[in-house]
C-alpha cells in the first residue's frame, strides 16, 4: 500500500476544483466589495458624513419695524420651542426585544405587552405592567444582572410570589424606553391635557412627513420659562431621550392692537408651504409673516440663519473641536445674519390719536402726506392684538374674529370698497372744470330736484338751493348741481378723469391685498347691465350708484386735487436700516401721474373746499362741537382753516322712506356710510386725512372730528420735529396748549 | 529522528508559513485602530493570545501524526463532553451558554469542537475510502443499532410519562399512535438484527458518520449558537463532498436540506433568530432596529472608498457607529480605513492562504494528512466567507469571526491550531491508508 513517490491520497483534480471554488467566492466577495467601495463609495461617504454631522442652527433675529421718528413698533422677544427627534426616541417594541430571551417572551407575547403598555399611557394615573408572570428565579437573577451591565429604567423585579419559587417581572409604563412614555411624560411637563397633548402629537406627526428620523421636529412653541427650566433639567439627566429645548425669539407688537393692519402679524408656516421655500432658507417651524408689513417686507426683515457644524458620536456626544476641524474643516461656523429694520412713515402720534378718536364701530382713517404720498396714519376698525395669535388664547381670538359682521382681518382702508358720496362730487367737479363744462361763474338752479325725463333726481335739500354757481354748491354739497353736471359730461369723461386720479386701480401702496375699486363707463355697464343708459351717470356724479372707492384711493386722489395734480403712489416705508442702524435704502416720493395745465381749475375746487367748514358748509359744526370742545376751541382759534368735504353714502335704496326718522332709529346695517375727507392748512395743505366710519350717519357729524383730531396732532406734535423740521414754518399758528392757556387767564380775568 | 532533519527533507511551507504570520499581524494593527477608543490596549493582548496560540500550535505540528490519528476519537469524545459540560454548568452571556468559566480563561468548547470535528471526520473518512462515493444510505445509516436503542429509550420514557400523567407538553399520543409507534420499533429491530447476523458486531454497525457530525452541532445550536454550529456543518460537509458523494445522493440530500430548512424556519427558530434573518432580507426598513449593524457596516466599508480614510481615522469606527468593531466587524474597520486596495489586499491574502493550504493537502501522501489540510482549509474558507458576507450585506448578522484577524482568545487559538494542522501534515509522516471499502454492486 505504501506507495514510493507518486502515490496521491486524493486525485489532483478534487484539489483543484477545491481551489477553484475556494477562489469563485472569494472573487465574488471582490465584486461585493468594489460595487461598495468603488461604484457606491461616494454614497456611503456622504451617508458616513450624516452620521457624525450635525448641524445646529443659529438663528437669526428679525429686524424691527419702527416708526417715522425711530420708535420701535414691533420688536423680539426670547422665546423656548420645545422640539421632538423621533430617531432618538427609544422603541418600545426594540426594548421588549432586548428582554425577550430573558422573559422567555415569543411575539404574540411580546405584542400583547406593547399594547398593554400604550393602553396604561392613555390612562389619566398609567399602572405598572405584568410582563411575565412566573419566571424562574435564576432567569430573574440573570435578568438584573443584565440590567445592572445595560441601563434600562421602569423594570421591577418581585420574588417569592405566595412563597413559591418564582418571580414576575413589572414594567413602568412612563418610564419603560418607549416612544410613547417619552411623549407622555414630556406632554405632562408641559402641563397639556389629554385633547391637548393628543393634538399637538398629531400634529407634530402630520409635519414629521417626509422628514428624516433624526430631524428635531416641532412640537410646541414658546413654552413659559418654568415649563423650560423644568424640561431642561430632565434632559439634562438624560430622562426625555429625542426631547430638546430650543433658543428662539417671537414677534412683540409692542403696544398690542395699534396699527394692527399696518404692521400684520406671522404664524408658523405649513408643511406644503415648507416645501417650496426650503431653498429660500425657512426651515420647519419657522414663522413668515402673513399680512401687513410683516409680509410685504418679509424678505428685508428676514435675517439669514447662522450653522455650526459638530462631530457627534454614535451616542449624539458632540465632541472636541480637533474632530470637527478635521473632518469640517473652517467653515464649519457661520454668524447668523439679523434682518434689515423698516422704518415706516407712519407717525405713532398721529395714528393713537386716530385709533382714540374714531367713534364707529368700523371704518378705517387714513393720513397722506400731501405734497410726497407718505402715509402717517392708517387705521382700520375694528382690530385685534397680534400677539394673542401666537398664544394660548389663538383658538378663541381666531373664532372670534371670524364670526364678527364688522370683518376685523379686513384692513378697512385698503381692502374693502364703498360708495364715496359727496365726496365724490370734487371730481365731478374736476372732470366738468377739465372739459369746460363749468368754472367760477357757471351757476346752476337747484329747485330740489333734477329732472331727466320723466324721472326726477332729489338733492338731499328738499326746498332747493336756488341759483348757485360751483364753489358754494361744493360748500353745500349741493346734489342738483353735480346731477346736471354729470349728466352732461357723460359716464366716459367722469370716468377719464376719475381714472387719472388713481381710481379703478390699486393705488400701490406697500400693502398686501389691495383692491381696485369700480370706476364704471359705458364698456362696464355694457358688459354687467347688458346696456348703458344716461341716468346711471347723474347717480354716479355724486358717488352714489355703481361707483365704489377705497378710502386709500380718496385720498390719494384729493392730495393730487390740492397739490397741484400730482398723483403720488402711497407708500408706507421711509427708510430701511440695517441691523447697526445705518441706512441701506431711503424710500422717495414717487410719481404716478400728472394732471397737466389745469392749476386754475383745482385752485378752484381746491378753494370751495376751504368753506365747507365755515359758517355754511355742511361741516359748519365742527367749530362748535360741545362734546368736543378742545378741537372746537382749536379748529376757531388756531389761525389755521381745515379744508375738506364730507360724504354721506346711502347704504339702502330705500333712505327716501327713512329719511325721515332719527337715526337712531335707523337699523345699524342700514345707516348711512359717513366719509370726511379733510385737508389742512387750507391755503396751502400739507396733510389729508380721510375718516371712513362705517354706518356713522352723516360725514360732518361722526367723521369730521377725527379728521380734525388727527390733523391737530400733525401741527402740535408733529410737525416742524424730526424729519419735518424744515418745513416752512407757519407764523400765527398757536397749539391747543397755548389756545387753553390763554382761555384760562381769560376766564380768570372776567371772573 | 532528528526534528530538523525531517523538516528540512519535506520541503517546508515557507510561503505559507509567511502568510500565516502576515495575517494575525494585520490583524493586531487594525485592532489597534478599531479599539482605540473602547479598549485601547487590546492589541497587546491580542498579541498575548497570538505567541500562545503559537505555543499551541508548536505542540501540535510536532505531534506525531500517527498520535493524532490514534486519539482522534478520544480527544473527539474529550470535545463533546465539554459541549454537555456547557450546557449544564457554563456561563450565560446575553441569552447564550457558551462559556466554561477555568478563572482565568472562558473556554468556549465549541471552537474546540470546530478543531475535533475536523480530526474526527479526516480519521473516519481516512479509514473508510469509498472510490465510487458515498451514497446517503452509507453515510445515514437509517437502520443501525445506535438507532434502535434510541427509539426504545424515547419509547419507553413517553410510555412511562403518559402512565404517569405527566406527558411532556403536547406529546400525549392516542393507544393506536404508540402502537404505531411500537409496529415501526418491532421492525427496525428486527431488521438491525438481521443485519448483525450478516455482517457481525462492527462499530460501523453502531454509529453513522453523519453522527458523528451531528452530535456536537445539536449540542452548539442548543447553546444557542447558531453561527458556529453552522460552521461545523459546513467543515464536515466540505470534508464529505471532498471524498466524493454519489450525484443521486447529492440531489436526495439537497431536497431533505430544503425540507429542514422549512421545517427549522417554522418549529426549530426562536423569535428573535427569525427576527435576525428577516431583517438581513430588508435591512433598510428598521435602521435604527436590528439591521443597525448591517446598514452601519456597509457605510463603513462602502465610505473608504478605492484608498481608505487612513489608519485610525475612520469616522465609523473612532465614532463608535461601528458596533462590536474589535470581533465580529473587524473586516469593515479594515475596509473603512484601507479602503478597497486594503480590502482586497486581505481577501486576496486569504485566498493565497487556502491555496497553499490545499497544496499542502495535495502533496501529502496519506489520506488523513489531506483530509486534515482540507477540514482546516474549510473552517478558514467558511470563517472568511460567512465574515465577510455578513459585514457587506449579504448575509444576515450571525456572530461569526473572521479568522486570525478579529479579537478572542479561543478563536485565535482555534484557528492557528488548524494551520498547525496542516504544517504537521506537510511534514509528511505518515499515516497508512486503509483498504478501500467495496461496495455491493446491485
Amino acid at each position: 500500500m505504501v506507495g514510493n513517490g507518486h502515490d496521491e491520497a486524493f486525485s489532483r483534480v478534487r484539489f483543484w476544483t477545491i481551489t477553484g471554488f475556494a477562489w469563485l467566492f472569494l472573487v465574488a466577495l471582490l465584486f461585493r466589495l468594489f460595487d461598495l467601495q468603488v461604484v457606491d463609495g461616494e454614497t456611503y461617504l456622504n451617508r458616513s458624513r450624516s452620521n457624525f454631522l450635525q448641524e445646529r442652527r443659529i438663528p437669526h433675529t428679525r429686524g424691527l419695524i419702527l416708526d417715522q421718528a425711530g420708535a420701535p413698533l414691533v420688536d423680539n422677544r426670547p422665546a423656548k420651542d420645545v422640539y421632538l427627534t423621533l430617531g432618538l426616541m427609544p422603541d418600545s417594541e426594540r426594548s421588549l426585544r432586548r428582554l425577550m430571551a430573558h422573559l422567555e417572551m415569543n411575539y404574540a407575547q411580546l405584542k400583547a405587552t406593547d399594547k398593554a403598555l400604550l393602553a396604561e399611557l392613555k390612562k389619566k394615573h398609567p399602572l405598572w405592567v405584568v410582563a411575565k408572570k412566573e419566571l424562574a428565579t435564576t432567569q430573574c437573577q440573570s435578568l438584573e444582572k443584565y440590567l445592572d451591565k445595560n441601563k434600562m429604567p421602569g423594570i421591577r423585579v418581585d420574588y417569592d410570589l405566595q412563597g413559591q419559587n418564582v418571580c414576575q417581572v413589572m414594567l413602568d409604563p412612563l418610564s419603560f424606553p418607549s416612544r410613547a412614555g417619552v411623549l407622555r411624560r414630556v406632554t405632562d411637563v408641559i402641563g397639556l391635557n389629554g385633547a391637548e397633548a393628543e393634538q399637538a402629537i398629531q400634529k407634530m406627526w402630520r409635519k414629521s412627513r417626509g422628514l428624516g428620523k433624526f430631524k428635531p421636529i416641532p412640537f410646541v412653541m414658546d413654552v413659559s420659562y418654568d415649563v423650560y427650566a423644568r424640561l431642561e433639567s430632565a434632559i439634562s439627566v438624560g430622562d426625555l431621550p429625542g426631547v430638546s429645548a430650543f433658543d428662539d425669539q417671537r414677534r412683540r407688537y409692542i403696544e398690542g392692537d395699534f396699527a394692527t393692519h399696518v404692521l400684520g402679524f406671522m404664524n408658523e408656516l405649513s408643511p406644503k408651504e415648507l416645501k417650496k421655500k426650503k431653498d429660500a432658507g425657512y426651515r420647519m417651524g419657522d414663522q413668515i409673516g402673513r399680512r401687513g408689513i410683516e409680509r410685504v417686507y418679509e424678505n428685508v426683515l428676514r435675517g439669514t440663519d447662522g450653522k455650526e457644524e459638530v462631530v457627534v458620536d454614535a451616542k449624539g456626544r458632540r465632541l472636541g473641536v480637533s474632530w470637527a476641524q478635521d473632518l469640517l474643516g473652517e467653515d464649519r461656523y457661520r454668524e447668523a445674519e439679523p434682518g434689515h429694520s423698516v422704518v415706516l412713515s407712519i407717525d405713532s402720534q398721529m395714528q393713537h390719536r386716530a385709533e382714540t378718536a374714531f367713534q364707529g364701530r368700523a371704518g378705517s382713517v387714513v393720513a397722506l402726506e400731501v405734497n410726497t404720498g407718505f402715509v402717517l396714519a392708517l387705521a382700520s376698525f375694528p382690530d385685534y392684538d397680534p400677539n394673542l395669535l401666537n398664544s394660548k388664547e389663538r383658538s378663541t381670538l381666531v373664532t372670534s374674529l371670524n364670526t364678527n359682521p364688522d370683518k376685523p382681518w379686513i384692513n378697512k382702508a385698503v381692502q374693502e370698497h364703498y360708495a364715496p358720496g359727496s365726496t365724490f362730487k370734487a371730481i365731478t367737479a374736476v372732470a366738468g372744470l377739465v372739459n369746460n363744462l363749468t368754472g367760477n361763474y357757471n351757476s346752476r338752479y337747484c329747485p330740489g330736484f333734477y329732472q331727466m325725463g320723466r324721472t326726477k333726481w332729489r338733492c338731499f335739500h328738499r326746498g332747493g338751493h336756488g341759483h348757485i354757481a360751483l364753489a358754494e354748491a361744493m360748500q353745500k354739497s349741493c346734489d342738483t348741481y353735480f346731477y346736471s353736471l354729470g349728466h352732461e359730461l357723460g359716464i366716459d369723461r367722469l370716468a377719464a378723469t376719475s381714472t387719472l386720479l388713481g381710481f379703478g386701480q390699486p393705488t400701490g401702496i406697500d400693502l398686501d391685498g389691495e383692491i381696485p375699486g369700480i370706476i364704471p363707463d359705458k364698456a362696464w355697464y355694457k358688459k354687467h347691465f347688458g346696456r348703458y343708459s344716461p341716468g346711471y351717470v347723474v347717480n354716479n356724479s355724486i358717488g352714489q350708484g355703481d361707483v365704489t372707492v377705497t378710502p386709500l384711493q380718496l385720498a390719494s386722489a384729493y392730495a393730487a386735487l390740492i397739490n397741484g395734480g400730482r398723483v403720488f403712489r402711497p407708500q408706507l416705508v421711509r427708510e430701511i436700516l440695517n441691523h447697526r442702524g445705518e441706512v441701506v435704502e431711503e424710500k422717495q416720493p414717487e410719481l404716478v401721474n400728472q394732471l397737466d395745465s389745469i392749476e386754475q381749475e383745482l385752485e378752484l375746487v381746491r378753494r370751495s373746499m376751504g368753506y365747507v367748514t365755515q359758517k355754511g358748509g355742511t361741516a359748519n359744526g365742527l367749530l362748535y362741537r360741545k362734546d368736543l370742545p378742545d378741537m372746537s376751541l382749536w379748529l376757531r382759534d388756531s389761525g389755521l382753516v381745515l379744508g375738506g368735504k364730507t360724504g354721506t353714502a346711502q347704504v339702502v335704496k330705500l333712505s327716501k322712506a327713512i329719511a325721515h326718522l332719527d337715526p337712531e332709529e335707523v337699523k345699524y346695517e342700514q345707516r348711512d356710510h359717513a366719509w370726511f375727507v379733510g385737508f389742512m392748512p387750507a391755503h396751502k395743505p400739507e396733510v389729508i386725512i380721510v375718516t371712513m366710519t362705517e354706518h356713522g350717519g352723516f360725514g360732518g357729524t361722526t367723521s369730521a372730528p377725527v379728521t380734525a383730531q388727527v390733523a391737530q396732532v400733525w401741527f402740535d406734535e408733529v410737525r416742524g420735529k424730526g424729519r419735518f423740521s424744515n418745513l416752512e414754518p407757519m407764523p400765527k399758528v398757536r397749539s391747543l396748549k397755548e389756545l387753553k392757556a390763554e382761555k384760562e387767564e381769560n376766564h380768570e380775568y372776567l371772573q | 529522528m532528528n526534528i530538523s532533519n525531517e523538516i528540512s527533507k519535506r520541503r517546508f511551507p515557507l510561503a505559507l508559513f509567511c502568510l500565516a504570520t502576515f495575517i494575525p499581524l494585520l490583524g493586531i494593527l487594525n485592532l489597534a485602530s478599531a479599539a482605540k477608543v473602547t479598549r485601547p490596549g487590546l492589541w497587546a493582548t491580542q498579541s498575548v493570545w497570538l505567541a500562545i496560540a503559537c505555543g499551541i500550535a508548536f505542540v501540535i505540528v510536532f505531534f506525531p501524526t500517527r498520535l493524532l490519528h490514534r486519539f482522534a476519537y478520544p480527544i473527539y469524545m474529550a470535545v463533546n463532553v465539554l459541549l454537555v459540560l456547557v450546557l449544564v454548568a457554563g456561563l450565560r452571556i446575553k441569552g447564550a451558554q457558551r462559556w466554561l468559566d477555568l478563572g482565568f480563561f472562558h473556554l468556549q468548547p465549541s471552537e474546540l469542537a470546530k478543531v475535533a470535528i475536523i480530526l474526527v471526520t479526516a480519521r473516519y473518512f481516512a479509514a473508510y475510502h469509498v472510490p465510487q462515493g458515498y451514497t446517503l444510505r452509507m453515510l445515514f445509516r437509517p437502520f443501525n443499532l445506535s438507532r434502535v436503542f434510541l427509539g426504545w429509550g424515547v419509547f419507553i420514557t413517553g410510555v412511562i410519562q403518559q402512565m404517569n400523567g405527566t406527558p411532556i407538553k403536547g406529546q400525549e399520543l392516542p393507544w393506536w399512535g404508540w402502537g404505531l409507534c411500537l409496529l415501526g420499533l418491532l421492525f427496525l429491530t428486527a431488521w438491525c438484527a438481521l443485519r448483525l447476523r450478516s455482517e457481525g458486531l462492527h462499530h460501523r454497525q453502531l454509529i453513522a458518520p453523519i453522527d458523528i457530525v451531528l452530535i456536537p452541532f445539536a449540542l452548539i445550536v442548543v447553546e444557542p449558537d447558531l453561527g458556529t454550529s453552522l460552521v461545523v456543518l459546513a467543515i464536515a460537509g466540505t470534508m464529505i463532498l471532498f471524498c466524493g458523494i454519489r450525484w443521486q445522493s447529492l440531489i436526495i440530500a439537497g431536497i431533505l436540506g430544503a425540507l429542514t430548512v422549512v421545517f427549522g424556519w417554522n418549529v426549530l427558530l426562536k423569535d428573535y433568530q427569525k427576527q435576525r434573518v428577516e431583517t438581513f432580507l430588508n435591512p433598510e426598513a428598521d435602521m435604527h432596529g436590528a439591521g443597525y449593524h448591517s446598514i452601519q457596516s456597509m457605510i463603513a466599508i462602502g465610505s473608504g472608498q478605492k484608498t481608505g480614510k487612513g489608519f485610525m481615522e475612520g469616522t465609523q469606527t473612532q465614532l463608535s457607529f461601528l458596533p462590536e468593531n474589535h470581533t465580529d466587524f473587524v473586516f469593515s474597520v479594515w475596509a473603512e480605513e484601507w479602503g478597497f486596495m486594503g480590502a482586497a489586499l486581505l481577501i486576496v491574502a486569504f485566498g493565497l492562504l487556502l491555496l497553499l493550504m490545499i497544496q499542502v493537502g495535495q502533496n501529502s501522501k496519506d489520506k488523513f494528512s489531506a483530509l486534515l489540510c482540507i477540514g482546516a482549509a474549510a473552517m478558514i474558507f467558511w470563517h472568511v466567507i460567512i465574515n465577510i458576507s455578513m459585514v457587506t450585506g449579504l448575509l444576515p448578522v450571525v456572530g461569526m469571526t473572521l479568522p486570525l484577524v478579529s479579537y478572542g482568545g479561543s478563536s485565535l487559538i482555534t484557528q492557528v491550531a488548524a494551520l498547525g494542522l496542516v504544517f504537521n501534515a506537510s511534514l509528511g509522516r505518515r499515516v497508512p491508508n486503509a483498504a478501500p471499502v467495496r461496495v455491493a454492486q446491485r
